[in-house]
């Protein structure tokens, strides 16, 4: 059967040849299989985490606007009621023009289970904006109408499956925390979704009336939106948005639902853009395991390509049955990395959603959905990847000249002579990616293509440094080791067509790591730096927040006033938090007041800083952050227009300050132009100085005193609060942690395969040295002295390639996804982890051949070839 | 003084269900200086009984004595600290190892025992002038031709000064004319040094260099004076010089 599909492509025996070859060396063929599965693993499950995220958050959108075409929004205060009231009861509202109130919340049940969508609606008006009316009830019981809400303050319902997660029952009190509040729904009603769609528009959500929306969020009166339903596109609708807006009170605007959803999917596409690079990287060293694996087995099969050429076998044939191999491995190899990746997204989507929650908005997945365009993204680039590395070893294949196969050290001498013009194609690769970069002004593909081709490059002088090191290490190891240092040493270089490309793979692994480790750790750097020149009180209070970045939920005047008059309180500041719509989309405005004409401490970037924070405080000017100026080509001296509870405003531009919370970007408006522009009293961040002689933890534990029960404040010190901040910086980077393992798992199986193979083609020659005399113990420490060396060099030269990775991903692929700037910090502990992790793996690496060499049987050196 | 002693044995191996007996019953002594040639067919054991005599093989029965130590009933370890101190191997295919020079793969043997550097250095270069190769101590084994790649195997072979140096049909991959040259280096070295030098070979004409020939058929030994070169037999030139 074999036979006969390698023959209809034109193969035959050649192929079964080839197929042959991986039955006897299933090792090699384990090994290459695993490094591309590994390698497709890791991008199918990055791509498939990150669609979860993505989707549920579609969802979580989809059910809050339900069927709305358009959105009334006012300021950070919301709608009042009276403007729903006086446009739907207008006799002249245009036909088809629907309106239906709206009041959201984000509630966190005290049972755990992730965070509840409340929605607040008004059950008369809603029939078209959700269809409600169309879910059935579980089977046995009857169905709720939505009706069961009305005329019930504190009822909800929710889909059977959401209150089966949250080991809820109809008739049970739902306990939730909504900002700084405590509130307890009565459970009325559970819904069975008739169809999927329904299940997913309803999972963790919780249907209130709107008045009981309104008790929940302490707005009365308030609508945190006017959904409408506009008729489709044509001379009605537009008839219907002309008269909305002549009716519009100031303050208020329409805006179009797909249009807000397509900003909020812009926040993450960086971040998603970052992930999926990193996952690439992982694939391409699995690309280079292949083209190792490819080069080995034409390598050990040269004496039968010879032959196979010999006896009339054409280079097309050789060269084609190669690559029909490599396309089986990719195959094969993918497959396996689908499943792998299938199962790995179940805990990258756990890490993606917390730093997705943790940076941008509040997503809870509930479940991974398999998409089949991410396996099959996964599975084209694992195969494409497979052919793509093993193409130099099958143009090889099929130029070799049959007697020039047969002579190994032939072969050698061509990888030799090939090295410097590997290298220098590795620095002009180098040259082009450093070119791109600089040519190119803000595209993050393009840097993120440019750091590919850069670590090719790197990958490319990795040969030539081999055999330069292997030299120099040969003196110092006979030194040391004696007959089986110099040997190892001379190994390496001899072996240079196998040894170059895995000590490649495993610098390129080890330069990543270091990179990687290099930029978070210059980027953690400069966050303590900046949270300990921002955070100069000395405890905080703040609501809960659903975002741990942006604590936006207000907190309860009566709080305010309770902690304020404490007696262990100087003096105290107060903030702000809002999302305001800007000209460029939703944008995150701070509203600060200093205590007792205090500047900010904000690092001003460019502008002069004391006349910026005059201008800040007393007139109607803004700082803007660093990532918004960088998006949104914002200069000192600009204007920047806000939508206000008065209508559209343009401030000025006083400043730009560093921040590192929001790669959005951020505003800073003084306190006294807030509340000239906006109707919105809340404040959102209590800053307390402490009165002399009182800690900053009997302060705590003062302010903690005077909480009442309803009151579920955040009271934390200034350590606690940058302890905080830190912790969720070090868990957005929880996700590189693993792909940081994963490409040196990889490159590790890449550097057993090589020595694993230059262990067999050794075979006589250790033979040889067993019959001569060396013991076991000997031949091994041979093996592992050169898997160690090769480690070490691979660990050495990753040092400059991974300085040259964070370059990159700090000087430009950061500025460019998110607008940070920062100097890199050179830390030693990082810089040393290479050569030492580089040992390390090269001895795991060497653990398996070393363990075949010693079992190596000195007859071998007696057979006749 | 006999050199190795061979009493008694035999070897079997397991090939599938049934056992192939491929050395019956073999007894046969080697004095010291003595030039022994093991004559036999391809698959006559010839390999098997000289995997006996260097340790690399234990007999199924029987036992293996090399200047009266029994290697046949040390371990595996002993044996091959054994083999690294008083056997000598020279192979058909030369087996030198491609990555070190010529000078540094007749130390090996040296190094591997842990003799210092530089005396190993020093006793290196004497077996390499001894066998004419002074001067290329330098190179790697690929610059070397045949006879003299088999030359550098020689002096390797030798330079331990061994108690027994098995030589595998040392000059079954060369030309006539070079493998009379190699044949005449070892077995004047050889005598030199009074080591006693077993040949494996399937070619009477290398056979008649021997003070003795074995020929192994059947699994079984039969013992007959060489010829010698000059066709008056060997027992004149028996014994160590």
């Amino acid at each position: 059967m074999r036979a006969g599909i390698f023959g209809n492509l034109g193969v035959g025996v050649v192929g079964l040849a080839g197929l042959r070859h991986f039955r006897r060396h299933p090792w090699q063929l384990a090994l290459a299989v695993l490094g591309i599965a590994l390698g497709v693993a890791l991008a199918v499950g990055i791509d498939v985490a990150s669609a979860s995220v993505r989707r549920a958050f579609a969802l979580s959108s989809e059910s809050v606007t339900g069927r709305a075409t358009h959105q009334l929004l006012g300021g950070p205060g919301g709608v009042d009621e009276t403007v729903y009231r006086a446009l739907r009861l207008a006799p002249d509202r245009p036909r088809g023009l629907r309106l239906s109130p709206f009041v959201g919340a984000a509630g966190v049940p005290e049972t755990g289970g992730g965070v509840l969508q409340v929605l607040g609606i008004d059950l008369l008006a809603e029939g078209p904006f959700h269809d409600l009316t169309a879910i059935a009830a579980p089977s046995g019981a009857s169905a709720p109408a939505p009706g069961a809400l009305l005329g019930r303050p504190g009822a909800a319902i929710l889909s059977a499956a959401t209150a089966a997660r949250l080991g809820l029952h109809a008739g049970d009190a739902l306990r939730l925390r909504v900002g700084a509040r405590r509130a307890a729904l009565e459970i009325v009603g559970l819904l069975a979704p008739a169809d999927e769609a329904a299940r997913r528009a309803l999972d963790s959500v919780a249907i209130v009336d709107i008045a009981t929306a309104q008790e929940l969020t302490a707005t009365p009166g308030r609508l945190s939106r006017i959904d409408l339903m506009v008729p489709a596109a044509g001379p009605d609708a537009q008839a219907a948005l002309r008269w909305l807006q002549a009716r519009l009170p100031p303050g208020l605007r329409v805006a179009a639902v797909a249009a807000r959803a397509g900003a909020l999917a812009q926040l993450t596409r960086a971040f998603d853009l970052n992930l999926t690079a990193l996952s690439l990287l992982a694939l391409l060293v699995g690309g280079f395991l292949i083209y190792n694996t490819m080069s080995f087995s034409v390598i050990q099969r040269r004496r039968v390509l010879a032959i196979l050429r010999t006896l009339g076998v054409t280079r097309g044939q050789i060269g084609r049955n190669l690559l029909l191999e490599a396309l089986v491995l990719g195959l094969v190899g993918s497959l396996l990395g689908v499943l792998l990746g299938v199962l790995l997204s179940r805990n990258l989507v756990r890490l993606t959603a917390r730093a997705v929650s943790d940076l941008y908005f509040s997503v809870a997945v509930t479940d991974v959905p398999l998409a089949l365009p991410s396996l099959a993204r996964g599975l084209a680039l694992g195969v494409l990847a497979a052919v793509a590395a093993a193409w130099p070893a099958a143009r090889d294949a099929a130029t070799t000249e049959p007697d020039v196969a047969l002579h190994r050290s032939a072969l050698e001498a061509r990888a030799r002579a090939r090295t410097p013009r590997l290298a220098i194609a590795g620095g002009v690769a180098i040259a082009l990616a450093v070119a791109a970069l600089l040519g190119s002004r803000r595209s993050v593909p393009l840097a993120l293509a440019a750091l590919l081709v850069l670590l090719t490059g790197c990958a490319g002088l990795a040969p030539a440094a081999v055999l330069v090191a292997a030299r120099a290490a040969s003196a110092l190891l006979g030194r040391w080791r004696g007959a089986t240092g110099r040997l190892a040493a001379r190994s390496i270089a001899a072996g240079l067509s196998r040894t170059g490309v895995a000590t490649a793979a495993l610098a390129l692994a080890l330069a990543v790591t270091t990179g990687l480790s290099l930029m978070v750790g210059s980027f953690r750097r400069s966050v303590e730096r900046w949270l300990a020149s921002t955070l100069q009180a000395d405890v905080y209070v703040t609501a809960p927040a659903l975002v741990s970045t942006r604590p936006d939920a207000p907190l309860p005047p009566a709080l305010i006033a309770r902690v304020r008059a404490l007696p262990g309180v100087a003096a105290s500041g107060s903030n702000r938090l809002v999302t305001v719509e800007t000209q460029h989309g939703p944008i995150m405005l701070s509203a600060p007041e200093p205590p007792g004409g205090q500047a900010l401490r904000e690092e001003i970037l460019a502008g002069d800083a004391r006349a910026a924070w005059r201008q800040v405080a007393e007139q109607e000017a803004l700082l803007v952050s660093e990532p918004f100026a960088y998006k949104h080509h914002a200069h000192v001296g600009d204007a920047v227009s806000l939508a206000t509870d008065r209508g559209w405003h343009a401030f000025l531009v006083a400043g730009i300050y560093r921040d590192y919370g929001s790669d959005a970007g951020a505003l800073i408006l003084g306190r006294r132009a807030y509340r000239r522009y906006f109707d919105d009293p809340a404040i959102t961040a209590l800053s307390l100085y402490a009165a002399p002689g009182v800690s900053a933890d009997r302060l705590v534990a003062e302010v903690r005193a005077c909480l009442q029960a309803d009151d579920v404040a955040l009271v934390r010190s200034n350590r606690a609060l940058r302890e905080n901040s830190l912790r969720v910086f070090d868990r957005t980077f929880e996700v590189t942690q693993v792909l940081r393992l994963f490409a040196i798992v990889v490159a590790c199986f890449g550097v057993a395969g090589a020595l694993m193979a230059v262990a067999l083609e050794r075979g006589r020659e250790l033979a040889t040295l067993r019959a001569i005399g060396a013991t076991p113990a000997q031949v091994a420490e041979l093996t592992l002295l050169e898997t160690g060396v090769l480690g070490g060099l691979a660990g050495l030269l990753a040092i400059p390639f991974g300085i040259a990775i964070a370059a990159v991903l700090i000087f430009v692929i950061n500025l460019r996804s998110f607008g940070w700037t920062m100097p890199i910090a050179f830390d030693l502990r990082s810089l040393v982890t290479a050569p030492l992790l580089g040992v390390a793996a090269g001895l795991v690496s060497g653990v398996l051949p070393a363990w075949r060499a010693a079992r190596v049987s000195p007859a071998e050196a007696l057979r006749e070839e | 003084m006999v050199a190795v002693s061979v009493a008694g044995v035999s070897r079997a191996f397991q090939e599938g269900g049934r056992t192939r007996d491929v050395l019956k019953d073999l007894s046969f002594e080697v004095q010291r200086g003595e030039l022994v040639a093991l004559l036999g067919r391809s698959g006559s054991g010839k390999s098997t009984l000289l995997n006996l005599i260097a340790g690399i093989d234990r007999p199924s029965v029987g036992r293996v004595a090399i200047e009266g130590q029994e290697i046949s009933a040390m371990d595996e370890r002993a044996r091959t600290l054994f083999r690294r101190a008083r056997v000598g191997f020279v192979f058909q295919f030369f087996n030198l190892v491609a990555t070190l020079t010529v000078e540094e793969n007749v130390r090996l043997p040296l190094e591997l025992g842990g003799a210092p550097a530089t005396s190993a250095r020093a006793e290196a270069l004497r077996w390499l002038q001894a066998v004419g190769l002074g001067d290329r101590g330098a190179q790697f084994p690929d610059r070397l031709s045949g006879g003299e790649q088999q030359r550098v195997a020689i002096a390797r072979a030798l330079v331990n000064a061994p108690a027994v140096v098995l030589a595998d049909e040392p000059t079954g991959a060369l030309d006539a004319e070079t493998g009379r040259l190699v044949l005449d280096l070892l077995v004047d070295l050889a005598r030199r040094r009074q080591a006693t030098v077993i040949l494996v070979t399937h070619s009477e004409e290398v056979a008649r260099v021997a003070d003795r020939v074995l020929v192994l058929s059947d699994g079984g030994i039969t013992t007959r004076a060489a010829t010698g070169v000059d066709g008056a037999g060997s027992a004149a030139r028996a014994g160590p010089r």
